[in-house]
């Protein structure tokens, strides 16, 4: 296996599934770090007739998040300010902030979902696998997974927009 | 329809819109899955400060030119910054092309006299026929030509009445690897020679 290329291909899609589950940010790079690092660890004992690759890797980065969430015994609690600042001096520093707004909006509903609807959502919108991988992953029925995910999605819908109408 | 079927219908349309980038046209729920298009292009990733330098720890290699040029491109400043160089390198040379932006100078035509009594140089020219300015000012001696020549055909101009010169053969140059004539004038021999010259012969070099 080449280490550099998985990581290459993998890295943003990692970062963001942990994102979606560590806060702040600074801690979502430790968390990453710790993800690859496992990764790299056991690159040796990945078997590709186990399952796909992308399996493998959110398999670490779960356990690399449940691991935090222990650690740390939080909830979920992401305030506007966890949302990355726009450079100084940005030529677009309007749009910069608007796109701020909606990454932090789209943190802040994915918080507001319980640990286990925001792990499907996580996956679902980061990792590529499809639901029966995500219920084979979770240990949950597809048809289940299906449901938590549509559920998952008003939800945060009906957050988002009250978030917006504020 | 019940949860279960819209749950259904919803992540039919979810995996559409996850595989082809882009919602179906009537979609069961326009709302929720406008939502889920923009969890789709979330990318939190620019925030990440550990990149470069956890793949470089881990891999021991730098991080690939794409790799780093999509780290770079995360962010805003950068990208303006690198549209405004790109767009600055493209219109540079309309700039240069800009007629009439330098004034034409007028300068007097000189032609020296050590320059006049040599074969007359080509001309320069400057793209588009038009002559440079002050093309008479300055010109290449053919120094090429003029070394190739025996020493003693070397082209000297009369200097004008009651200076005859004239060569005095038979008059060696002690100089090893030179040569050189003697040119005698009226009042006095007059040496020209070649020779390896060194920075003291040509500086003086002053010591307290």
């Amino acid at each position: 296996m080449d280490f550099a290329s998985l990581y290459d291909r993998w890295f943003t899609r990692i970062y963001n599934y942990v994102r979606c589950h560590v806060w702040p940010a600074a801690e979502a790079d430790d968390v990453t770090g710790r993800v690859f690092e496992a990764a790299l660890r056991g690159a040796g004992t990945y078997d590709a007739a186990k399952g796909p690759e992308q399996a493998w890797l959110f398999g670490i980065a779960r356990n690399a998040v449940i691991d935090w969430a222990r650690a740390r015994g939080r909830r979920a609690e992401v305030s506007l300010d966890d949302a990355p600042e726009p450079a100084a001096g940005d030529p677009r520093l309007e749009a910069a902030l608007e796109r701020k707004e909606e990454k932090a909006q789209l943190l802040a509903a994915i918080a507001g979902l319980d640990e286990r609807a925001r792990d499907i959502i996580a996956l679902k919108f980061n990792s590529g696998m499809n639901n029966r991988e995500i219920a084979a992953m979770t240990g949950l029925g597809e048809s289940n997974v299906g449901i938590i995910i549509y559920r998952a999605v008003k939800k945060m819908q009906k957050d988002i927009e009250g978030i917006r109408k504020l | 329809m019940n949860e279960t079927e819209a749950a259904k219908l919803f992540n039919e349309e979810l995996d559409a819109l996850l595989r082809d980038g882009r919602a179906p046209v009537a979609g069961s729920d326009p709302g929720a899955l406008a939502l889920a298009g923009e969890l789709a292009r979330a990318d939190f990733s620019g925030e990440s400060s550990i990149r470069e330098s956890l793949r470089e720890r881990l891999t021991g290699a730098p991080v690939s030119l794409a790799g780093y040029l999509r780290a770079m491109f995360a962010n805003n400043y950068a990208r303006a910054a690198f549209a405004a160089a790109a767009l600055f390198v493209a219109l540079l040379p309309l700039a240069r092309r800009q007629p009439g932006s330098v004034p034409e100078v007028s300068l007097p035509r000189v032609t020296p006299e050590s320059v006049a009594a040599l074969p007359p140089l080509p001309r320069a020219r400057v793209s588009g026929g038009a002559p440079a300015a002050g093309a008479g000012l300055f010109a290449s001696l053919p120094m090429g030509r003029l070394e190739a020549q025996p020493l003693k055909e070397f082209p000297i101009a009369p200097a004008g009445a009651g200076l005859p010169m004239v060569l005095a053969e038979g008059r060696p140059i002690p100089q090893a690897g030179a040569g050189g004539i003697v040119l005698q004038t009226e009042s006095a021999p007059f040496p020209i020679e070649r020779r390896p010259v060194s920075p003291d012969d040509i500086f003086e070099r002053r010591t307290l």
